[in-house]
Order: C-alpha cells, then structure tokens, then sequence
C-alpha cells in the first residue's frame, strides 16, 4: 500500500523536475522510444562542447534493435570517418583553425592561396569564388527586384506625374515642352543676406511670391525657398516657384547663387577701423579703402524697364491718379 | 537566479575554454552512459583534445574497437545514411524549428477564425487575408453542400431529423 501512494505522489507532480532510476527499461517499446529521445539530445550535447572547446568528437551510438545493422553517429569538425581512420592508424586528427577574434568569411582567409602551388587547387578556389560571387549578385538582383515591385506597388503613378509636371510647366511658360530647353533655366536659391544686398542693377531677375519663406543663411541650399529664373534678360513674362518632385521630372541643372552681406573689401574695411573712430569721421577720404560702388543704371537695366503707358487704357489714363 | 546565457563560439580564453572542456566531457559521458544503460545498447566515444596528445576512448579499447568493426562491416550507403555532423545537425534543428512554426501558425490560424466567426466582423478585419481566403472557401464548400442538399430535398429526398 505504501509503495502505490509513493508512486500516486509521483504520479501528480506533473510539472517538476524529478531523477528517474537509471536501470534498463523493461519493454523493447520503451528501449526505443528512450533511445530515439535520447540520441538526439546526446549529439546537440557533443556538438555544443566541440564548438565551445575546439575539441574533434566522434559518438558511435548502435540500434536498440538487435536484429537491425545501423550505427548512428555523430562527429565534429572532421567527420566521423575520418576520426576512424585517424584513430585506427594512429595519426593525429586534421587541427581546427577557428580564432574566435576574426571569425570571417572562408574567401576573407589572408592564407588562402599563397601557400598553394598546385593548379589545380587555385582552379578549385577561382571556381568556388566565382560561384560565391554569382550567388551573391542573384541574391542582391532578387532583392533590387522585389524593392522595384514594391516601390511601384506604392507609387504606380510615379512616371506620369514626372512627365505632367514638365508639360505644366511649359506651359506655363507658354513654351511646346519639347522646345523647353533645360540650359534655359536656372535655379537661384536665396537666404536673407542675398535678399537683402541685391541691388537693382543685378542682371538676374527673380519672381518672388507676396509672402516669401527665406531660410537662414546657415541652413543648406536643399532647405532653402527655390525659384525658377530665366538666364535671358529680355524673358520676363512668367516665373514660378517649383516644388521638388518638378524638379526631379525636369531634371533641372541646380545652381545656388547665394551672395554674402559683405564683401571682402567691406570686411577689411571694418576690421581696420579703431575702437575710438567707429565710423571714420576723424580720418581722411584717402585712406578708406574700398572704393564708392556706383548704383546708376546702366544701359542693359534701361533695356528692360517697360513703358507702362502702353499697357493703359485710355480710361485708365483718364484717371486722376495717373495725372 | 536565472543561469547565464551562452555564446556559441569557441571560448578564447584557454584556461576557461580547458575548464568548460573538462566539466562538459563529464556530462556528454555521463549522457552517453545512461543511453547504454537504459536502452541496452553498446555506444562509444572518440574525443581528440588540445589537452592531450593522444585521444581519449570511452568506455573502453574493446568496446570502441566492437562497435568500429560493426561499423566497417556495414555498406557504405548504411555507414554515411546515419553519420552525422555539426552541418547535418543544423539543418535538422532548423528543419524541426521549421515544422513547430508551422504547427503555431496553424493553432493560431485557427483560433483567428474562432474568433473572427464568434464575433462575426469577416468584412472589416483585412489583416489576416489568408485566413479570410481560406475562410472563403470553407463557407463556399458549405454553400455547396447546403444548395445540392435543398435540390434534393426538391426533387423529393427525405429529411434526415437529427435530434
């Protein structure tokens, strides 16, 4: 009575760890079904402790059967028969060169081929590389090709919308879009300091919008408020601010034109005064050194000024202001 | 106290990878030993070690050199169809990682269709579209059966009652 409530207390502890008698199982059912849970559990055991101690294992392990002729077994970095062999002739096993520091690829191996002069084995070693490489350029075009499907499974109308915006925008140039040359164009970003030393003479001209977004000057010229200009002095009819994605369908040269709020003179002019005569009222007109700019307008700015009369109705010019 | 996890690698530092050799030889021999007992089966050992020059032989000579005859005995399709190594072994705990994955996905495939059939919100979940196709075709195949079933019952078959 006392063993069955033993084996009944055994019975219900279900979910802890408990030690089983090592002796050998009754049933060839049981031998078998130990055997084949256990062998696997041996081998990850013996691989582990290769792997961790560089050590070359063989486990020969026969069927519970015994009418049946199977030797499983396992080995580590060589294999199995050659540790047999090794063994059965006394020799030494081939040495694992694993150094845990620089565990690279094979073909990163420095010794590779410089101790080899057979032909043979350098062919050997090409081929190898050149399929490792082919299968390295197949994996890496697979890859490029599922990004492209998925990219145009995102944006499938992504080629339309490049040839859109550069219609729209000769058109509002009122050009054919296949007369619009991209030599034409220019790209002038500004930050304060341009906008606020532009002079009028300046032969660029620029079309700003009423509420105009300028960066500071330290900012990049990518963030900064991008304007579409004309090279030709005489286009002055239509400018317009372009967005980024008209940009990339145009395929517009970029140019930034960002001009400093002093030049060079100027700021060896200011760096040469004293403390005590901040504006240079005690010294001599000669000894200023950056010469007077002069802002008159010269004939090209003539060119462009435009009569506004023309434009006038006779209404218009009936009117007082206009008197 | 939890133990601490291991990195597979080979152990650099010598006098830890010597012990970590010595104290897990024990355990793979002992491991071994309670296969041979249990199932009564002959198995043996080769081990060949930077920490001595020859190699170390479990149980004994004339076990080893038993089971080594009975191995060279066998052909040579029977001889490789078993040998295993750290590539094979690999494969084959990828192979059963692999295969209980898919046991999960099933159970939870499973238990997504409980779900979404309890509550019946088919149309607005689009998560999970396989599970929706397969849910598909699960009604589609009722749907059969149910409209060969009413064109019998038409044409005069008897209706089976099910209490």
């Amino acid at each position: 009575m006392q063993s069955s409530n033993v084996t009944d207390c055994t019975m219900r502890k279900r979910g802890t760890k408990r030690k089983i008698e090592i002796e050998k199982r009754m049933t060839k059912q049981q031998r078998s079904v130990a055997c084949s849970k256990r062998r696997p559990t041996l081998f990850s055991k013996a691989a582990d402790l290769c792997l961790l101690s560089g050590a070359n294992i063989a486990v020969f392990v026969t069927s519970p059967d015994e009418n049946s002729d199977v030797v499983y077994s396992f080995s580590g970095y060589s294999h199995a028969s050659e540790i047999v062999d090794c063994y059965l002739n006394n020799k030494s096993p081939p040495k694992t060169t694993i150094n845990p520091e620089s565990a690279k690829f094979w073909w990163e191996e420095p010794d590779l081929y410089r101790d080899c002069d057979d032909l043979s084995e350098l062919r050997i070693i090409e081929d190898r590389l050149m399929r490792t490489k082919k299968h390295l350029m197949d994996y890496l075009e697979k890859k490029e090709k599922s990004h492209s499907v998925s990219k145009s499974d995102q944006n499938p109308n992504n080629d339309s919308g490049s040839s859109s915006s550069s219609s729209q925008i000769a058109s509002d140039f009122g050009q054919n879009p296949s007369t619009l040359s991209p030599s034409s164009l220019k790209i002038v970003s500004f930050d304060q300091n341009s906008y606020s030393s532009l002079e009028p003479s300046s032969q660029v001209t620029t079309c700003f919008d009423q509420n105009p977004v300028f960066s500071v000057g330290s900012e990049s010229s990518s963030d900064q408020s991008r304007y579409l200009v004309n090279e030709d002095s005489g286009f002055v009819d239509g400018l317009l601010c372009e967005t980024e994605e008209e940009n990339n369908g145009m395929r517009l040269p970029q140019e930034t034109q960002t001009q400093p709020m002093f030049t060079e003179e100027d700021q060896s002019f200011w760096e040469n005064l004293d403390v005590d005569d901040v504006f240079g009222l005690f010294k001599d007109d000669n000894n200023l050194e950056v010469p007077l700019q002069d802002h008159s307008s010269t004939n090209e700015d003539d060119e462009l000024l435009i009569d506004i009369s023309e434009y006038l109705s006779e209404e218009a010019m009936e009117c007082p202001c206009f008197s | 106290m939890g133990r601490r996890k291991v990195t597979h690698q080979l152990i650099s530092d010598n006098a830890t990878r010597r012990v970590t050799f010595r104290k897990r030889k024990d355990g793979l021999l002992k491991k071994i030993y309670e296969l041979t007992v249990l199932c009564g089966l002959p198995a043996c050992a080769i081990i060949y070690s930077e920490y001595k020059d020859g190699p170390e032989l479990w149980p004994n000579l004339n076990e080893v050199r038993s089971i080594l005859n009975r191995l060279s005995e066998l052909p040579v399709e029977k001889q490789t169809k078993y040998m295993m190594d750290q590539k094979d072994l690999m494969n084959k705990m990828i192979q059963d990682a692999e295969k209980k994955l898919e046991k999960e996905k099933m159970h939870t495939r499973a238990m997504k269709l409980g779900l979404m059939a309890g509550s019946n919100d088919l149309i607005t979940d689009t998560d999970c579209s396989e599970e929706l196709a397969r849910a598909a075709d699960v009604v589609d195949k009722k749907l059969k059966a149910i409209r060969e079933r009413i064109k019998a019952v038409e044409a005069g078959a008897p209706i089976i009652k099910r209490d």
